[in-house]
């Protein structure tokens, strides 16, 4: 049972979290609509539980992580329409036409998922290297390391198709 | 050069853009959840009647069962095969798909390469029509039904196929996971010899060392794009990486066996 208060906190981490979460799971996946539906569906379940997530230190945190895994789960499966989708179309921003952006969002798409997320989670939502390793069950060591040799990919330049 | 301030900038571009639809939507979306998993919960109830009466009888047949060894029949494609009845996969020898056609796959002899490689029987040299043919089915897989993609794969890829249809059931996406618009067809023909792009140079390579040498002789290759080159695909904002989707012919067809990435 949620009282009004509940609700109202609810309510209030919604509109402050959605967005945030929707931008960090669009790098993730690099499609928006795919970013939109996980954080729905993340924001459904934390409703369905809201009388304990309530409790939670930073519940954002908890849709968040949802968000993720959802995402890449419906990234996976849905993987042979997604590399074919523009990545970035249905976000339009100025910052979409940059050929910078176009360059960094096609290398990020090369990563490993695990890799992508843990640049997200560190450069975007700034989490530490422990916070990380947390969040994704693994030690801090793979963490850096996954850093380490994901900074090195992205700055890669492209390899030229047909090249 | 690229580095985290991009990202940063770019994540802030989105989430400025993002406008939080009513929070009444997300209610809707959960006390929909929740239906469903009071349905769900009544199946499995009734499953497990089922089971408590079934399991009984099958012991008073075959004696206590104790020492009886199930013969587990391993394919394993990735991703897992599903237990769900909504797209379940036929059976060795079921009816319209026969086993000469769609026998059992076995698995990739090396990790992280192919999971699930055709069964060797009644591989045949693709010709330039069953090559043609399987070009056309790039196009045409996830386009029509479950079962008309079931037939024009082999059971290596069978758990994809299902995983794919699961998912748009799941996603209540609409009565077919998404058409694909302007596929490309960059290059298509025998996968040995082939002169492969960048993206998929290694595909050889990995069904040599999961699947052996008979099936690299007779795999057909088709990699595709959203666009015909690397300019237009910037021009498209499209990714400009490639996939590929690997064939094997038998009874004269083309049957997909593994689709990269």
């Amino acid at each position: 049972v949620v009282d009004d208060r509940a609700r109202a906190e609810f309510e209030e981490l919604y509109r402050h979290a959605y967005p945030r979460v929707v931008a960090q799971v669009t790098l993730l996946t690099g499609s928006r609509a795919v970013a939109e539906d996980a954080v729905q569906e993340a924001f459904a379940r934390a409703w369905n539980r809201w009388d304990r997530l309530a409790g939670y230190d930073q519940p954002q945190a908890w849709v968040r992580r949802v968000a993720m895994n959802l995402a890449v789960s419906r990234w996976r499966s849905l993987r042979r329409e997604q590399r074919l989708a523009a990545p970035v179309s249905d976000g339009a921003s100025p910052i979409d036409r940059t050929a910078d952006w176009v360059d960094l969002q096609a290398a990020l798409l090369r990563l490993p998922t695990r890799h992508r997320r843990a640049v997200v989670l560190s450069a975007v939502v700034g989490l530490s290297t422990d916070e990380i390793a947390a969040e994704m069950a693994v030690a801090p060591a793979t963490v850096r390391s996954w850093l380490s040799r994901t900074r090195r990919a992205v700055t890669d330049p492209i390899e030229e198709v047909g090249s | 050069v690229i580095d985290d301030q991009l990202l940063r900038e770019y994540a802030e571009a989105v989430r400025s853009d993002v406008t939080a639809p009513p929070v009444a939507s997300v209610r809707t979306r959960a006390k929909r959840r929740r239906s469903r998993h009071v349905a769900a919960a009544g199946v499995v109830a009734i499953a497990v009647v089922a089971a408590g009466v079934i399991v009984p009888i099958a012991l008073l047949h075959n004696g206590s069962g104790a020492g009886r060894r199930t013969q587990v029949v391993i394919a394993s494609p990735s991703p897992t095969p599903s237990t769900s009845t909504r797209y379940s996969l036929p059976a060795l020898g079921a009816a319209g798909f026969p086993a000469s056609v769609y026998p059992l796959p076995h698995r990739g002899r090396k990790p992280g390469t192919i999971a699930s490689c055709p069964n060797t029987n009644g591989l045949q040299l693709s010709t330039p029509s069953s090559r043609q043919q399987a070009v056309d089915m790039v196009r045409q897989l996830e386009t029509r039904s479950f079962s008309s993609d079931l037939h024009n794969t082999d059971r290596a890829y069978w758990p994809g196929i299902q995983a794919g249809w699961e998912a748009h059931h799941d996603w209540q996406t609409p009565s077919a996971p998404r058409k694909l618009s302007r596929v490309y067809i960059l290059e298509s023909g025998r996968l040995l010899g082939l002169d492969q792009p960048t993206s998929v140079r290694y595909l050889g390579r990995y069904v040599r060392e999961a699947c052996g040498e008979g099936t690299l002789r007779d795999t057909i290759v088709a990699i595709y794009g959203s666009a015909p080159n690397l300019l237009q695909a910037r021009a498209l904002r499209a990714r400009a990486l490639q996939s590929a989707d690997l064939f094997v012919v038998r009874a004269g067809r083309p049957l997909l066996y593994f689709s990269y990435p």
